[in-house]
């Protein structure tokens, strides 16, 4: 069977507006180095943040003059940026069987919050924000911008909806239902999932701590996180950054909002992507790590139990919670660390919790060797695990 | 590859199960007419709104009181498709879930903004906001029946139900799963029909799926149980990423009548003899799951079923009202972006 290789990522972020710059932060992590605003101000609940975060892409990127929402736009700045460091020309699209498969808890919906306020306050009269949103799926939209007619899909599965975005698309290519695919996650904080993660008491009182004893909740953010994923014998092995080894999907069958308390769902999904390989031979490990005190709690424990010797990092401290695109900033973040040889420090830790015992990075250290797991969790009990490999022949 | 249907049902304004549907969709039974407003606007409308009927399974009057009714009709569908098939799940991590959906639990979403509109930020509910989320329904039908095998919802406008079939092929491909329990499908939408009512020219609409904007929302869901192709008589086979000709001359085409692909189909699909069905359920985007499920009760039956409405002005001359039976069947859904689905029914 062909192997499955990362040829291009793009990112837009917190840690920048694409992935030097967020590359840059990562070597030298501070939160005065975030290209955006500082952790705290999701408190502030002043919307919208689409000026203030992105200026760039309220004038650029908008084919579909104004009725594309910013995590749309923001998809398709980051899927470009991935193509382009791909170094695939879209001319050579027309000779590959391309797919595109999107993750977001968002960007499909009609996730306008004062259109959906005015109008179940029962006095709208403009309701192009509720016949435009057809026109804001990331994955048509994507496929439609570079011309590609594969496959398509658009997963809203929650947390786990980039890293299942990802994972399905290596699995297109493992079942060569296409030779390419541009694949990821994107969405923004929405008001409506901005105040009901606050009226469930998960957000942060102060920034995000993975993992640490005094973490308080999530703080959320902006992000679209992309990557062209091609079968060996498609690209060119100079482009290769890493290869896609294991994707795994498990439910907990528990609960709609409490991660199982015995990480069900994440043993088997880690369980399906690791197949044959041992557990000892994973020694670095991106964890969902949001922060709050249920999944730190539940995946800390599942990490330290079962890959006590592998190294963890968290990077939502840096990012905030990007919902949909968490799964595939993670895998770039992965994709990073082969190429940078260095794992950043888990930005927010700073006390190891003794019901955990878990201690991710709290500092840069380098990294050389094989593989990297993703792990990540979400509402319903999903979990999702992604497995990389250094991008070697 | 295919996968194999062991069963199917649906929800629809004919109540609950395939054949009600098929019947009536043969009799050509003109819908009741229903009188909407808003915002001092009001509109007559066909009515396809869902009937409301009791799950066949007992749960808590606390989880009946909160289930929304996306959850709700989602899970009764893969309950009778169950059923239909005689499937019981004997370890849960051998099953998967899938649902297909363009908007989800709309109906939660309004109950949850209408909060918001009257109490500002404060209006917040965690139970409104935890059942709003588009997996919600997945959530809870993984929780009711002990379902740990892989979980997802698909959310592709027209190409959920081919998006969603090919997910499950390829969990079951790729040996993750035995069964899929796989449901798509749609709320009947009041934000769609509100937007008519302020937006609509005409204060009548009768649903005409063959002419522009004459459209009446309706809503439904079809769920199937699928497993390794070959497994039973009747197989699909779904593609995304059609062009027209690569498809068969006589299709089953969910035409819409909408803005958004009017003339898009118009254009191209002016060489197909196509059969609709949606005089018989409304309009939502989601619709081609009902078309399945028609298919497949066409292929229990060895004949498709026919369309009994008859007094549809501005028809296309290249609609058909019935198609012979030929044990293969393939119904076609179509995006604004010009994306073309087709699922491939054999039998």
């Amino acid at each position: 069977m062909a192997r499955q290789f990362i040829a291009g990522i793009g990112q837009i972020s917190n840690l920048g507006r694409n992935v030097e710059e967020a590359r840059r932060v990562f070597q030298n992590p501070s939160l005065e180095n975030l290209a955006t605003l500082p952790l705290g101000h999701l408190e502030s609940a002043e919307f919208p943040y689409e000026e203030k975060m992105f200026p760039v892409l309220s004038a650029e990127l908008n084919p579909l003059k104004g009725a594309l929402s910013l995590a749309n736009r923001m998809a398709l700045k980051a899927a470009t940026e991935a193509v382009e460091s791909s170094g695939l020309e879209p001319n050579d699209f027309s000779s590959l069987r391309v797919g595109v498969c999107v993750g977001s808890t968002g960007a499909a919906t009609v996730s306008n919050h004062a259109f959906s306020v005015r109008h179940n306050g029962g006095a709208e009269t403009d309701f192009s924000p509720f016949t435009l949103s057809t026109l804001n799926n990331p994955a048509q939209l994507i496929a439609s911008h570079f011309g590609v007619t594969g496959p398509i899909s658009t997963i809203d599965n929650a947390c786990t909806s980039g890293t299942d975005a990802i994972g399905q698309g290596y699995e297109w290519l493992m079942r060569d239902k296409c030779d390419l695919v541009i694949v990821g996650g994107t969405d923004t904080v929405l008001e409506n999932i901005y105040f009901g993660f606050r009226s469930l008491d998960l957000l942060a009182k102060t920034e995000s701590r993975p993992f640490d004893k005094d973490r308080s909740g999530l703080v959320l953010g902006n992000a679209a996180g992309f990557l062209v994923l091609g079968k060996e014998g498609c690209l060119p092995e100079e482009s290769w950054k890493a290869e896609v080894v294991g994707f795994g999907m498990g439910g907990d069958a528990h609960h709609s909002t409490t991660p199982h308390p015995h990480a069900r769902g994440l043993s088997l999904a880690v369980n399906t992507a690791l197949k044959d390989i041992k557990k000892e031979s994973v020694s670095l490990i991106n964890a969902h790590g949001t922060g709050t005190l249920n999944n730190d709690e539940i995946e800390g424990r599942y990490l330290i139990q079962n890959f006590p010797s592998a190294k963890v990092f968290g990077t939502k401290g840096y990012t905030g919670h990007t919902l949909g695109a968490a799964g595939a900033l993670e895998a770039i973040w992965g994709v990073i660390c082969f190429q940078d040889g260095v794992v950043p420090k888990t930005l927010g830790f700073e006390n190891v919790d003794t019901e955990i015992t878990l201690t991710p990075t709290s500092e840069k250290i380098p990294f050389d060797d094989e593989y990297f797991l993703s792990t990540s969790l979400g509402f319903g009990g999903v979990n999702s695990a992604l497995l990389l490999r250094r991008g070697e022949a | 590859m295919s996968v194999s249907v062991l069963g199917t049902s649906v929800i629809s304004c004919h109540g609950v199960g395939v054949s009600s549907l098929f019947d009536k969709i043969e009799s050509g039974e003109m819908r009741p007419r229903k009188t909407y407003n808003y915002n001092n606007f009001s509109l007559e409308l066909d009515d396809y709104s869902l009937p409301d009927f009791e799950l066949s399974v007992p749960v808590s009057k606390a989880v009946a009181r909160r289930l929304g009714s996306f959850s709700k009709i989602c899970f009764e569908a893969i309950l009778q498709a169950m059923q239909d098939a005689e499937f019981e799940i004997e370890n849960g991590a051998r099953v998967g879930i899938v649902i297909g959906t363009a908007y989800g639990p709309s109906e939660i979403n309004n109950q949850m903004f209408s909060k918001y509109a009257k109490y500002g930020s404060a209006g917040a509910s965690p139970v409104l906001f935890s059942n709003s989320v588009h997996n919600t329904a997945a959530s809870f039908i993984s929780q009711s029946l002990g379902v740990t095998g892989p979980v997802t919802t698909i959310v592709n406008n027209e190409l959920s139900l081919a998006d969603a079939i090919q997910t499950a092929e390829n969990w079951i491909d790729l040996g993750h799963v035995d069964a899929v329990l796989l449901a798509v499908g749609d709320e009947l939408s009041t934000t769609h029909i509100d937007a008519l009512c302020v937006n609509s020219k005409s204060k009548k609409i009768f649903h005409n799926p063959y002419a522009k904007e004459t459209v009446s929302p309706g809503g439904g869901v079809g769920a199937f149980v699928l497993s390794r192709g070959g497994e039973s008589d009747i197989n699909l086979v779904a593609r995304i990423g059609c062009k027209t000709e690569e498809l068969p001359q006589e299709i089953v085409f969910d035409l819409k009548g909408d803005r958004s692909t009017y003339d898009l189909s118009r254009k191209l699909f002016q060489s197909h003899r196509i059969l609709n069905y949606s005089n018989g359920y409304g309009y939502f985007l989601t619709s081609g799951a009902l078309d399945l499920a028609l298919a497949i009760e066409g292929a229990r039956r060895k004949r498709y079923c026919k369309n009994g409405f008859q007094e549809i002005s501005d028809k296309w001359e290249n609609a058909v009202d019935e198609m012979e039976f030929k044990n293969e069947i393939s119904l076609v859904q179509l995006t604004p972006f010009s994306q073309i689905s087709e699922i491939q029914v054999t039998s």
